[in-house]
């Protein structure tokens, strides 16, 4: 996943926990704004029983005060209506807030009654006959709605009695309604008191639940208004604005609108920050090691931050690849043409072997007739050839015989770094001795003695190689000695890291501008001269002691014999691993 | 026993005129008493074996007790001649043994892996050649055992 789609995650992943601890919150909040609320309806609703007390009781207080009162009595039972008339008339309706009032006889007649200027329209009191004695059959006081043709009006009644029979113990003597139309005046008067709207509807609606109506922020009160039969004829509804609840709301939303508003501002500076600083450089490295070309990021390469550091890597580790890159294809240019010069060489070294081979087999045929040849004529023809002639002859076999040996030479020297012989750990005494007994024919027949001076070591080497170093250098000494008592001595001495064998000789000694060069091959062709030649012997020990990454020389003075050295060294030369035993042996 | 075994029949394989008679020369300074058929290249030396070409009569080419074979040869090679030799099982018991002037690794190698019973270097010196051709005939003519003609 890109760290681009990572911070993207990220950022979702802290919105939905910020969506849903704003959800939990606002479950909590509304938990309480919604016992809040609760609370509020319960306290609105005493209050709105207390109002309707309050505003009842003047009318309350005109049926109990009027209907307990001597003179009262008096004017039921003596119909003075001039009394009524001056005693009960518009100012008691005003000061008690009633808008009829009506006064019957025992008898159920009625015997006088009263109407405000508001409630012209009424008719009679609105009670169907009987329904008095009903009424306070049980009661001395009554207190009902009912419906007139001028409006719903509220009724307050009581039993007429004298003042001296408090408790209305005694049968009353009339009865007396006051009235009350809950017209619009006075359910405004109610409405400003509760500080809402009422509403009076004479059939029975629905009031929405508490949490319907929280979402208004407003309380629906009702009350059943009761007949006289005690069944409702008509229902008020009070609507009051909750301010409580109405003020938490806005403090709670302004609450939740800042909290998260700032949580989110402060989500979006950090994905922000994070995509300039993090994204960004990122997205820049990124595209600079895919496209390879680290010149894109010249200007994170001047920041301290990280993604400086990261930049001058990547545009070192560039520099460095395209500098490898270039040695690599200089390597190899180098390799194709050591390739090509390899092969080369190997073509040359077939074609020296097969020329080897020709100069071997071809040049040394007829050389085998002209010596046999001459062989025969030498028996054959005996007597009849003089001195001189079987002089020539002589001469003849003994010139093939040389030109034998230097052709085997040449053989040998071609071959010499060819051939792959098995190195092994080798007794370097045992292989002198294998030489001299090769060579016990010459020793004897020129009276040449040869010592061995040391303990000669175990060496790791080409055995019959080694074999050949020797005898190319003893034959050698024995070919040139020309001392009466020729001497030949074997030695060897050991550093750290190789032993050197010596071979000296008691002969003529060689010239030090010769010291070089007798190690090259056929130097002693243009002496001929002087002795049949070494051929290539020393070039040969030379190659060999190469091979064993030893090293060859010599040192000498005219007429005091001559000491060849060389040196093989210690452990293996063929590349192995283990070093042999460097154990001296006899 | 030993009467007939000194007159081994050799069969020589050889191109070089010159050598064909130094070798007869040798063999009779030598005195080694056996009788030479001559090969002057290796299919006339199969030929020679197989009875075939100018060899169809058995009684011109008797079977070898002895073969001498050069490596440089026309038309077959003294190293082809060799492995069919000792390759076929009617011939693989003669003894055969190379005698060349090579001395190449390759042809040593070769030469035993294919079953010579004898690698020799020709001499130059005819003195050393006439040794060499002796001690060849005392050891195969007379010291050797050969294997019975109708061995299985």
């Amino acid at each position: 996943m890109k760290v681009q789609a990572k911070l993207i995650s990220l950022f979702l992943l802290l919105s939905a926990i910020f969506i849903v601890g704003r959800h939990f919150y606002q479950v909590f909040e509304d938990k309480r704004m919604y016992s809040l609320f609760k609370e509020d309806n319960g306290e609105k609703n005493i209050y709105f029983d207390k109002l309707m007390k309050l505003k009842g009781a003047s009318l309350e207080t005109l049926a109990f005060d009027y209907t307990y009162w001597d003179e009262m009595v008096s004017f039921v039972k003596h119909n003075d209506i001039a009394w009524a008339e001056k005693t009960i008339d518009e100012t008691v309706l005003k000061t008690y807030q009633a808008d009829a009032i009506w006064i019957y006889k025992m008898d159920l007649s009625l015997l006088y009654s009263i109407k405000s200027q508001g409630a012209i329209g009424l008719k009679d009191f609105p009670l169907p006959e009987g329904s008095i004695n009903n009424i306070f059959s049980k009661d001395r006081f009554c207190h009902f709605f009912i419906n007139t043709n001028a409006g719903l009006m509220e009724v307050r009644g009581a039993t007429i009695h004298p003042s001296a029979d408090p408790e209305r113990k005694t049968s009353p003597h009339g009865y007396l309604f006051a009235g009350r139309l809950w017209n619009k005046e006075y359910t405004s008067e109610l409405a400003d008191l509760v500080g809402g709207e009422i509403k009076i509807s004479l059939t029975k609606q629905e009031i929405p639940s508490l949490r319907v109506l929280l979402g208004a922020s407003s309380i629906v009160l009702s009350r059943e208004l009761a007949g006289w039969q005690e069944k409702p004829v008509a229902y008020i509804y009070a609507t009051i604005q909750s301010k409580e609840v109405e003020i938490y709301k806005l403090f709670s939303r302004n609450t939740i609108v800042a909290f998260f508003g700032f949580l989110i501002a402060v989500l979006i500076f950090i994905t922000a920050f994070i995509a300039t600083s993090v994204n960004l450089p990122l997205g820049m490295i990124s595209q600079a090691l895919k496209r390879e070309n680290p010149a894109e990021l010249y200007r994170l390469e001047k920041e301290s931050s990280e993604f400086g550091d990261i930049s001058r890597l990547i545009t070192k580790f560039f520099r460095q690849k395209n500098e490898l890159i270039k040695e690599i294809i200089e390597r190899k240019k180098v390799q194709r043409a050591v390739q090509e010069y390899t092969r080369q060489i190997e073509k040359a070294n077939k074609e020296l072997d097969d020329f080897t081979y020709i100069v071997s087999h071809d040049l040394k045929e007829p050389l085998r007739s002209i010596d046999a040849f001459s062989k025969f004529i030498q028996d054959d023809y005996k007597d009849k050839l003089g001195a001189e002639a079987s002089n020539y002859i002589e001469r003849i076999r003994a010139n093939a015989g040389r030109m034998q040996d230097l052709i085997e030479d040449l053989l040998e020297i071609s071959h010499i770094e060819r051939r792959e012989n098995l190195f092994e750990e080798v007794q370097a005494s045992e292989v002198l001795t294998e030489v001299t007994t090769r060579l016990e024919y010459a020793i004897k027949q020129k009276g040449v003695e040869v010592i061995v001076r040391d303990k000669l070591p175990n060496i790791f080497c080409d055995r019959v190689r080694l074999g050949e170093v020797f005898l190319n250098l003893i034959s050698n000494a024995i070919k040139f000695c020309d001392k009466p008592k020729p001497l030949i001595e074997v030695g060897c001495s050991e550093t750290a890291d190789f032993y050197e064998f010596w071979v000296k000789d008691n002969g003529p000694g060689i010239e030090e501008k010769y010291f070089d060069k007798i190690f090259e091959i056929f130097q002693r062709l243009d002496r001929r001269e002087d002795h049949e030649g070494t051929g290539a012997g020393l070039t040969i020990a030379k190659k060999i002691v190469e091979m064993h990454k030893g090293k060859i020389r010599v040192e000498s003075k005219i007429g005091e014999g001559a000491t060849f050295y060389f040196t093989i060294p210690k452990g293996r030369q063929d590349g192995g691993k283990n070093k042999i035993h460097q154990d001296i042996t006899g | 026993m030993a009467e007939k075994t000194r007159f081994t029949k050799i069969l020589l394989v050889e191109d070089n005129p010159d050598d064909i008679l130094i070798i007869e020369r040798a063999l009779k300074e030598a005195r080694v008493i056996n009788r030479v058929w001559i090969a002057r290249d290796g299919q006339e030396a199969l030929d020679f074996l197989q009875h075939k070409g100018k060899y169809e009569d058995p009684a011109l080419a008797p079977r070898p007790g002895l073969i001498l074979l050069d490596i440089n040869l026309p038309k077959v090679n003294g190293l082809d001649v060799l492995k069919k030799i000792k390759e076929d099982d009617n011939f693989k018991r003669i003894p055969t043994v190379m005698l060349t002037v090579s001395k190449r690794d390759e042809d040593i190698v070769k030469s035993y892996n294919y079953g010579c019973n004898s690698f020799i270097q020709k001499p130059l010196e005819f003195e050393k050649f006439v040794e060499l051709v002796r001690q060849i005939g005392l050891y195969w003519g007379l010291l050797n055992v050969e294997a019975p003609t109708n061995a299985g």
